[in-house]
């Protein structure tokens, strides 16, 4: 059986390699990740952008550069003209007696308060203060860009392998190669499990990829595999049920972004909903992949949590499976 | 007339096939979504932990300042060491320890230790001229000037709506054009058009026609339910018109590398992927790195926020419009080249 099984997988792994389509899926999350670490050095935590003329004064354009990023313009058109463009940018222009800031109208947070007192406080350096304030951490160097976006490549990469599997049985579909299973003596599940194995391996392989990539190397990778696999198995149950009833490349791609839907939604929602909205994705098996990536990312997981999350991954991709087993069941007939 | 021959057949052909219900199906999913999981705004409260070893007068003068000031969740913690354990627990919160030194008032703002030397200097001088401020006045000679007064700031559920927009509108020729191509070459009817009087170039206008009309069809659908008679349509239409062939152009010129469709599949799902990433400058416009504004994805997210603006910025909607107009007619060029070489041997 074990052999049969190993047969159609490297049949497709084969086939996979030899159009490259297999190369391309697995260096897809490498290369995310290599672009995700490009870009995580260019992220400031919530600072402002100032806008200046070259004819302010050096110590202040100094002194500001402790506080902002700044750009520099020549004539105040100019300065005017980068405002307005998409993104919050401040303008800043001394006056004779005292200082101008520009705003377009539209940012977002609380910027000209933040300069105000920013430009305030080098006027009033002298000032003798009753009070201490300082601002000390508790060592946590991991930014939310890199952890939130390690998660997201994860949960995302799982679609990978069962994109392989989608194109697979409906390319088969299309040479009408997927009828001749049955009169080959391979029983239907082994040839289930065999198109699906590649659907759980591509994402492991991916998964560990974008960790070491990004530096994640602590982690518990037992919990991580676990995880990735049980997330793998939705995406496998939901690339299996599109590519049996799809005839065409078309239906089956269009199929697959449907599954972009809930991914967006639990990742997305997981960060930035409120707790007490996160009930909303309960249904989600992809929202409990992306909490139990997090406590791993961070450290803070623990076996039962995993294990726990796991077991609602299973329990609502169990769902999915007997809401869909028949067209399966059907497709593959 | 061959195009317009080209494209009615091509219409006809797909107004049959399952995809083209699946994309509309699609866009009702989005906008039930929207409708009744998203809510108008988020609350983004900050979770603060709060550490107090004052005397008591001092305790109830903080305590009645954040009562009345502060909507963030605030957590009142009994030591140093379970502020720094609650904040370990939670990396999205922030710490505040209040003190005494010196016969001193030690205002210790604890932050996680991620953040960038210029944020803890923000914290540290805004709160000292804010004391400043409040013991000695507020002095200064500051004047603001809006560029734009007035400006409208859309709901939190709307402001989705250009990434839905850009993603699955603008780009969804992008990811699907690829299948339409190598389906007719796979079948073979790519091959019949080498000996009728159609062109390789009518050829691949007709297919980018049908992504037109079926991203109009959702992005109108998505349009006229999420906000009615609010937005500009003639502005939308232009921008929706524009970007939708740039999206198809584009798809038609990376499949034109590829022979078949599952090669091109990889890398028209990663370059989704890093459009995707223009989201982040959208949510967080002080955050907008080169690197990302020179996405394609970038202009056109912000373009369609404007289309939903009481006073849009009509230069910048017809500026992004006219630029992807030109980028579509240099890409169609080259993938028509390109296919004219690959596509029928």
């Amino acid at each position: 059986m074990l052999k049969r099984i190993l047969s159609v997988m490297t049949r497709d792994l084969k086939s996979g390699l030899r159009d490259f389509m297999v190369v391309y899926i697995l260096i897809a999350p490498f290369m995310l990740a290599f672009i995700l670490r490009a870009l995580i050095p260019s992220v400031s935590s919530t600072t402002v952008n100032i806008a200046v003329l070259d004819t302010m004064d050096h110590e202040m354009v100094s002194y500001l550069e402790n506080y902002s990023y700044i750009e520099t313009f020549s004539d105040r058109d100019q300065l005017i003209n980068r405002i307005g463009q998409t993104d919050d940018i401040y303008g800043l222009i001394k006056s004779d007696d005292g200082y101008e800031i520009i705003n377009q109208g539209n940012e977002t947070g609380e910027g000209i308060e933040l300069i105000r007192y920013i430009v305030n406080a080098r006027e009033n350096e002298s000032t003798e203060l009753p009070v201490i304030v300082k601002v000390s951490d508790i060592g946590w160097q991991l930014s939310p860009l890199k952890q939130y976006g390690a998660n997201f490549l994860i949960v995302f990469g799982s679609v990978f392998g069962s994109m392989i599997i989608l194109l697979s049985i409906v390319e088969e579909k299309m040479s009408n190669t997927l009828s001749a299973i049955n009169v080959a003596p391979i029983a239907k599940f082994e040839f289930v499990i065999g198109k699906g194995l590649l659907g759980f391996i591509i994402p492991v392989i991916g998964t560990i990829g974008t960790l070491i990539i990004l530096g994640f190397t602590q982690v518990n990778y037992g919990m991580t595999i676990l995880t990735v696999l049980c997330i793998s198995l939705i995406s496998v149950v939901i690339g299996f049920s599109i590519g049996v009833v799809s005839t065409e490349p078309i239906g089956a791609v269009a199929g697959m972004k449907m599954i972009f839907l809930p991914i967006m939604a639990s990742v997305f929602g997981g960060i930035f909903l409120a707790d007490k909205w996160q009930f909303l994705l309960y249904w989600s098996p992809f929202y409990w992949a992306f909490k139990s990536i997090d406590s791993i990312i961070l450290q803070t997981a623990n076996w039962s949590s995993i294990l726990m999350n796991s077991a609602l991954i299973i329990i609502l991709t169990s769902f999915v499976f007997f809401l869909l087993k028949n067209r399966i069941k059907h497709g593959l007939n | 007339m061959r195009l317009l021959y080209n494209f009615l057949k091509d219409m006809r052909l797909s107004s049959k096939s399952f995809y083209f219900y699946l994309e509309i199906g699609f866009t009702v999913i989005i906008i039930a979504v929207l409708l009744f999981v998203v809510p108008e705004n988020f609350e983004t409260n900050l979770s603060i932990y709060l550490h107090l070893d004052v005397d008591d007068g001092l305790y109830t003068e903080i305590m009645e300042t954040l009562g009345d000031n502060s909507t963030d969740e605030i957590t009142i913690v009994d030591t140093r060491e379970s502020l720094e354990e609650s904040m370990a627990e939670n990396r999205s919160s922030v710490g505040l320890s209040i003190y005494r030194e010196n016969n001193q008032t030690v205002y210790n703002f604890v932050l996680q230790g991620y953040e960038e030397e210029k944020f803890k200097n923000i914290i540290k001088t805004t709160v000292e001229t804010a004391f400043a401020n409040e013991m000695f006045g507020d002095t200064d000679n500051i004047t603001i000037t809006t560029l734009n007064q007035g400006v409208e700031k859309l709901s939190d559920r709307t402001n989705m709506i250009p990434i839905i927009l850009t993603m699955n509108v603008s780009f969804m020729g992008l990811f699907i054009i690829a299948s339409y191509i190598f389906l007719d070459k796979e079948e073979g009817t790519i091959k019949a058009l080498a000996v009728t009087p159609n062109r390789m170039w009518e050829y691949l206008l007709g297919k980018m026609g049908v992504l037109l009309v079926s991203g109009i069809i959702s992005g109108f659908l998505l349009m006229v339910v999420m906000v009615g008679t609010k937005a500009n349509y003639l502005h939308f239409s232009i921008l929706l018109i524009s970007t939708s062939l740039f999206g198809s152009a584009l798809g038609l010129f990376v499949s034109s590398f590829f022979d078949t469709m599952t090669k091109a599949m990889g890398w028209l799902f990663m370059i989704i992927i890093i459009f995707a990433l223009a989201a982040t400058s959208y949510f967080t416009p002080s955050f907008s790195p080169m690197i990302i504004k020179f996405l394609p994805s970038y202009p056109i997210m912000f373009a369609f926020r404007e289309v939903l603006l009481n006073n849009p910025d009509i230069i910048y909607i017809y500026t992004t419009a006219i630029g992807f107009g030109i980028a579509t007619v240099f890409l169609f060029v080259a993938a028509n080249y390109r296919f004219k070489k690959t596509l029928t041997i």
